[in-house]
């Protein structure tokens, strides 16, 4: 997928590095092309920070968290090198010629070797821990994070908080780890001196391949549905997990991916630089990471490690010539990166072809807010095309029939439904000739909002195949219901039995949406910055974690199913449209659309008609009683009673959280406490 | 597309419920505090026995031969009159000196170099007895108008009596201080022949610490008494009066050679020491509590104002901590302009003018701040971080490049001292003005927020900022002012911290991260969630720092408040006082 052009500067890129600058060391001193040992070797420092910006990079511009605790993982890994060269010193080689502890612990008393240094004597096992041990820190501490739903700006908050502990920490003496000098006066690695010229020629093309192969890696992640997923989580997490990914175990992968990369940065730099402290460790270095990738970019991976390389360079510069002056500079770098250039170096080029086209419009103003512009704010690719609104309706109308489309997706479903038994955990779709069995049952479920009880022991129960409506005035607790069958809210008591025995309330949103319950959201809710077909595409039912995607990266979809559906909701044309472009009632079919690929046993539908036209409408109805014919229940709550008169299937009204009537819709239409509840309030309203 | 939080402010329905809750601990912690020990002594004024001095008295002091000097020390000591604690004091420090002017006479005065605000140094010639000023000369020319001869002490006999006569007359200065520290003093040199005079100061003392460090110290020589009735009775004694200075005593006593032999005096020290080391503990843990409410105190204010702007744009301000730093700043400057403008009994006025002035100073900084960059940033909290923690770098670098490392800012005379409710627990006037200070802080915001119309228009915005617009609301000005409001309130704070402390650039970057951990665990939109949250974490922090003990107690009580937070997140990830149901919904 990576187009050719790419590839050429990629190469360009891999042969300055990896051939042309360490040729240029190894010439003659007096030749005017000689690359010194100096700037080598600090070009090799910037290149392994590029790493590390390359990881947050990732993290902040495609997953879209922020963490400001980077330099932490940086520092592990940092320090898991740095204990080995410790190591490496030896006796002979120490101030105190203590033949089991660094001279450090023999200044400050440490009498023994506290029980995590023994392990890093072997270089091995060092250079794993500069990668898994941030990993593993980063997997408990992401766990702890993400599975409580901090977003945004409290990550940003308890990273900091995080990055603050650290640095507190490691400058304690009795922690081992050197307190304030941190760990230095390394002597060799591998038996090689790290003072010589070609040691540290070797330690720079170790890091220059890391780089490149870092940035191939991550290329290659997100290109495949791994980029789609993690752009997804920063533009709609929410939707996103009702789709069945576990958000958790995803934010958990980037951040974790993203720490090892920050603990490889570490591990190249300390023996390039030869000292680490806890100054490179805490709140001020992790928001320097955050520098470099805000100036680069984060709309492309590049962007980074070319923060990384310039400010680092600007910042050597400036501390030798003015030091006074580099906080001053720094500040102003960050207020004005986010001020004039949001999307950094690399986007530069971008916003001016933006600001030529819209030569009338003021700069400034412009930049804010056009709807896709925002789009800017992280990785995307242009629209290719802008469509008027209601355009497309006529467009693939007729085409297909809601009925073969219906057919075709669940009755296949229905087909291959013995292999899935097993993956299902023998749930309700066994049973598929009993149609009398209620697919879900709802007892006595109660749910209180701060005292204010949303549902009051509210009994229901759905057959399986059923197309039920579900109608009552605002307030009536329908659209609780649904948050509680699929696992949004939690209710104070009662039961939700999906099929023979699960227990939906025991579930994560995700699991109930795997186990077949797919939700569409009463206002449309798709990922605006991706198109019509990727949206889509994020819903197929696949196995939604993330060792699966992992594997699954490069696998073919069922692209011919996805066109097919696109097709039957109007969609057709618009497959490569960016969703945030679309109408509002192609936003509905769009999240329909969505639903359908997800393939689910039972669909909850709030509100599928506002907004649409007649025609619209009758198009939705078509393709809702399809889907019950072919086997999936579906639960439609609904305002529109013109929209739910032409349907021939049971109603339920609800009232005040608890369940009023249930029966045919004329019959209902005629109970005197349906009257009651909405006729009735207009007459007290009327007398009021 | 960047979702943003925004919650609803409330007071809450627990408002009154926090209310009544934190009175009521207010008033355990003053029972706590009352309960004390169960000495009730009035207070007076110390007065002295003898006729008044005069200033032949002092020439025989200025003898050049040791004898008279001897005989008159003796003579003047003997008198037992603090008229003449001044010139002794200082014959002791050096500073007794006899002039000799143009015309020849002799007199014995006190001097004091002075170095004035244009670089001279002077001397002040001081009466020996009332301290006043008598004259003052350019240090360089005390030599041309006269002749001045320090008067030193001529023999070791003279150096012995003075010293055991200031520790006698020391016990009746007019300053508290110095009279429980001779008390103390004469209890830890361990002479039995000290008693009677501290007997006799004790009869004659009506200050209530002053008794009390006086018995102190008789009990605690008494325990070297021969006669063991007086060693148990004493130790009786200490313990019921919590006489902490003579634990260690006790203890050698029980353990050190020689060891006390009767069982029974044993077993009364035994007693005594576990009464007040039990003392002890509690007195440690209501100190620790009386600061963590002060450092709770200012990280509400910090909280307070992030918590607010949070709530209603969804921007957290890294720059916040540079805000009370600035506040901080404004007291400093305020007081060095009154200090070399003004005469010096109005120097400590400047206080009162820094409060009102760090408010509007940061205020208007911060309203600089959100019309020039925040406004352009909307609906990119991420972005407004960063940019904000710019700022912050600039800010702190400016101050550090114009003020320097280290500026210190004198609390004015009123807030210095504190009062002590019980033995050895002293709670600063700086510290407990800090706490009213927030007090006040809350009660206005509460009247802001929820009594008042521009409130109102705040918490409408808060709430749904589209529906504001359509009903007519700026928001931009509301945002403008809020952000205004909650910046100010961080420069109250940094005003506040100027009294406990020094000022330098980096003060705002040691309290913001646990401002930012009260609006974690505080939650947005609720101030008494930012109430319960700010004030946790400061008595937590405190508490736990004597419990961890060592010289890392108050760093690992940050890592354990840190991780405290993490689990608190992980039962409670939206802060104390969620909003829930529809209201939650509202923005997301």
């Amino acid at each position: 997928m990576i187009k050719w052009k790419e590839w050429i500067i990629f190469g360009a890129v891999s042969i300055l590095l990896l051939l042309v600058l360490p040729l240029l060391n190894t010439l003659p001193n007096d030749s005017m092309f000689w690359l010194p040992d100096y700037y080598l070797n600090l070009f090799g420092k910037y290149l392994s920070l590029a790493i590390m910006a390359m990881g947050l990079g990732l993290l902040w511009g495609y997953a879209g968290i922020l963490s400001l605790g980077q330099a932490v993982f940086f520092g592990l890994g940092a320090y898991s090198i740095g204990m080995h060269l410790m190591f490496n010193i030896g006796a002979e080689g120490s101030k105190y010629g203590d033949p089991l502890r660094p001279d450090f612990m023999v200044w400050v008393q440490i009498m023994e070797l506290p029980w995590y240094w023994p392990p890093y004597r072997s270089f091995a096992f060092a250079v794993a821990a500069t990668v898994l041990v941030p990993m593993i820190f980063a997997l408990l501490f992401g766990y702890l994070m993400f599975r409580s739903r901090i977003q945004g700006v409290y990550i940003a908050i308890v990273t900091q908080a995080l990055a603050f502990a650290a640095w507190l920490l490691f400058s304690r003496n009795e922690t081992g780890l050197g307190g304030t000098n941190g760990l230095t006066d390394y002597k060799t690695v591998l038996g090689y001196s790290l003072l010589a010229p070609s040691t540290q020629r070797a330690l720079y093309i170790i890091t220059a391949v890391c780089l490149l192969g870092t940035y191939a890696l991550l290329l290659w992640l997100t290109r495949g549905k791994m980029g789609h997923i993690l752009r997804a989580i920063r533009d709609g997490e929410n939707r996103l997990r009702f789709l069945g990914y576990s958000i958790t175990g995803f934010k958990m992968f980037v951040f974790a991916l993203s720490a090892g990369l920050a603990g490889l940065a570490g591990a190249l730099y300390v023996p390039q630089v030869g000292i680490i402290t806890p100054a490179q460790i805490g709140v001020m270095p992790s928001l320097e990471v955050v520098v470099w990738v805000a100036v680069g970019g984060r709309e492309a991976l590049i962007g980074g490690p070319l923060g990384a390389v310039l400010v680092s360079g600007l910042r050597s510069y400036l501390t030798t010539v003015a030091p006074v002056m580099w906080p001053f500079v720094l500040g102003s770098l960050f207020v004005a990166t986010v001020l004039l250039f949001p999307q950094g170096l690399v986007g530069i080029p971008k916003q001016i072809e933006r600001y030529m086209q819209r030569s009338g419009s003021r700069w400034m103003s412009g930049s804010r807010r056009t709807p896709l512009s925002a789009a800017a704010s992280g990785p995307s690719e242009q629209p290719e095309k802008l469509l008027l609104d209601g355009e497309e309706v006529k467009a693939a109308e007729g085409a297909v029939s809601a009925g073969a489309v219906a057919h075709h997706l669940f009755g296949s479903r229905a087909e291959g439904n013995g292999a899935k038994k097993k993956v299902d955990g023998g749930l309700a779709t066994e049973q598929l000739d009993k149609r009398e069995e209620p697919i879900l049952r709802v007892e006595n479920v109660t749910v209180s909002f701060e005292g204010f009880l949303a549902l009051r022991d509210l009994n229901f129960s759905l057959m399986d195949g059923e197309l039920r409506f579900v109608i009552g005035p605002n307030g009536a607790g329908k659209t609780t219901m649904l948050d509680v069958i699929c696992g949004k809210v939690k209710p104070i008591q009662g039961k939700v039995i999906f099929g023979q025995a699960t227990n939906l309330l025991t579930l994560q949103e995700h699991e109930v949406a795997n186990i077949g319950i797919g939700r569409k959201f009463q206002t449309p809710t798709v990922f605006p910055y991706h198109t019509v077909f990727d949206n889509l595409m994020l819903s197929l039912k696949t196995r939604k974690t993330v060792g699966a995607e992992l594997v699954a990266l490069r696998a073919r979809q069922k692209q011919a199913d996805l066109l097919e559906i696109l097709e039957f909701v109007g969609l057709g044309l618009h497959t490569q449209t960016f969703a945030g472009v679309l109408s509002h009632g192609q936003r509905q079919w769009l999240e329909i659309a969505m639903l359908l690929g997800q393939e689910p046993k039972l669909l909850l539908v709030d509100e599928p008609v506002a907004g649409m036209t007649g025609r619209e409408r009758d198009k939705t109805g078509v393709l809702l009683e399809a889907i019950a014919r072919e086997h999936a229940t579906v639960l439609v709550i609904e305002h529109d009673m013109e929209f739910v008169r032409h349907f021939s299937n049971t109603v339920t009204v609800l009232h005040e959280g608890s369940l009023l009537c249930e029966g045919k819709m004329q019959d209902v239409q005629n109970d005197p406490r349906v009257l009651e509840v909405y006729l009735g309030r207009e007459e007290e309203e009327a007398h009021a | 597309m960047e979702t943003r939080q925004s919650v609803p402010i409330t007071f809450g329905r627990l408002s009154w419920n926090m209310v009544v809750c934190l009175l009521t601990s207010a008033l355990l912690l003053g029972l706590l505090l009352g309960k004390g020990i169960g000495l009730v002594y009035a207070e007076g004024p110390v007065t002295a026995e003898s006729g008044r001095p005069n200033a032949s008295s002092l020439q025989g002091l200025a003898s050049l031969d040791p004898t008279i000097q001897e005989t008159t020390l003796k003579g003047l000591v003997d008198l037992n009159d603090i008229a003449f604690l001044p010139a002794l004091t200082a014959l002791n420090d050096g500073t007794l000196h006899v002039w000799k002017d143009a015309t020849g006479s002799e007199k014995v005065v006190i001097i004091l170099r002075n170095i004035e605000l244009d670089g001279r140094e002077t001397i002040s010639f001081l009466d020996p007895f009332t301290g006043v000023e008598l004259g003052k000369l350019n240090a360089t020319d005390v030599f041309s108008e006269g002749e001045l001869e320090m008067v030193t002490m001529r023999s070791g006999v003279v150096r012995l009596t003075l010293r055991e006569g200031l520790d006698r007359l020391r016990l009746f200065d007019p300053d508290v201080v110095v009279r429980r520290a001779t008390a103390a003093k004469l209890g830890n040199a361990g002479k039995l022949s000290k008693l009677p005079i501290l007997e006799q100061a004790l009869s004659r003392e009506s200050h209530k610490w002053v008794r009390h460090d006086i018995e102190v110290a008789i009990n605690q020589l008494r325990l070297d008494d021969p006669d063991p009735e007086v060693r148990r009775t004493a130790a009786t004694r200490l313990g019921e009066i919590k006489g902490m200075r003579a634990l260690s005593h006790m203890k050698e006593l029980l353990t050190e050679e020689p060891i006390e032999p009767s069982d029974t005096v044993r077993a009364s020290f035994t007693e005594a020491i576990e009464s007040i080391e039990s003392y002890q503990t509690f007195q440690t843990v209501v100190g620790s509590a009386f600061n963590g409410i002060s450092l709770g105190s200012v990280l509400f204010m910090m909280g307070l104002g992030l918590a607010i702007t949070y709530g209603l744009m969804g921007v957290i301000n890294m720059a916040h901590g540079e805000m009370m730093m600035i506040g901080a700043y404004t007291a400093f400057i305020l007081q060095e302009a009154f200090f070399y403008n003004l005469p010096p009994y109005l120097h400590d006025s400047y206080y009162f003018f820094a409060l009102p002035a760090s408010f509007v100073v940061t205020g208007a900084i911060g309203l600089l701040l959100e019309r020039s960059i925040i406004r352009f940033l909307y609906g990119r909290p991420l972005e407004t971080l960063l940019a904000t923690w710019g700022v912050s770098v600039f800010l702190e670098q400016a101050a550090r490049w114009y003020f320097g490392d280290l500026t210190s800012v004198n609390p004015p005379v009123f807030m210095r001292g504190g009062i002590e409710p019980m033995v050895g627990l002293v709670l600063p006037y700086s510290r407990i003005f800090i706490i009213l200070l927030a007090a006040v802080a809350l009660l206005g915001v509460y009247l802001l927020f929820f009594r008042t119309r521009v409130g109102l228009l705040v918490r409408a915005v808060t709430q749904n900022r589209n529906m504001s617009a359509c009903v007519g609301i700026s928001t931009r000005k509301v945002d403008s002012w809020t952000f205004a409001f909650g910046t100010g309130l961080a420069g109250i704070a940094g005003c506040a911290i100027s009294l406990i402390g020094n000022v330098d650039p980096t003060v705002g970057k040691t309290y913001i991260v646990e401002s930012f951990m009260v609006v974690v665990v505080g939650g947005v939109g609720k101030p008494a969630g930012t109430v319960v949250s700010a004030l946790g974490i400061g008595v937590f922090n405190k508490i736990l720092e004597p419990l961890i003990g060592g010289t890392g107690g108050s760093i690992y009580a940050k890592l354990f408040i840190l991780a405290a937070v993490i689990l608190f997140l992980q039962v409670r990830p939206t802060g104390l006082f969620p909003a829930k149901g529809r209201a939650a919904e509202v923005g997301t």
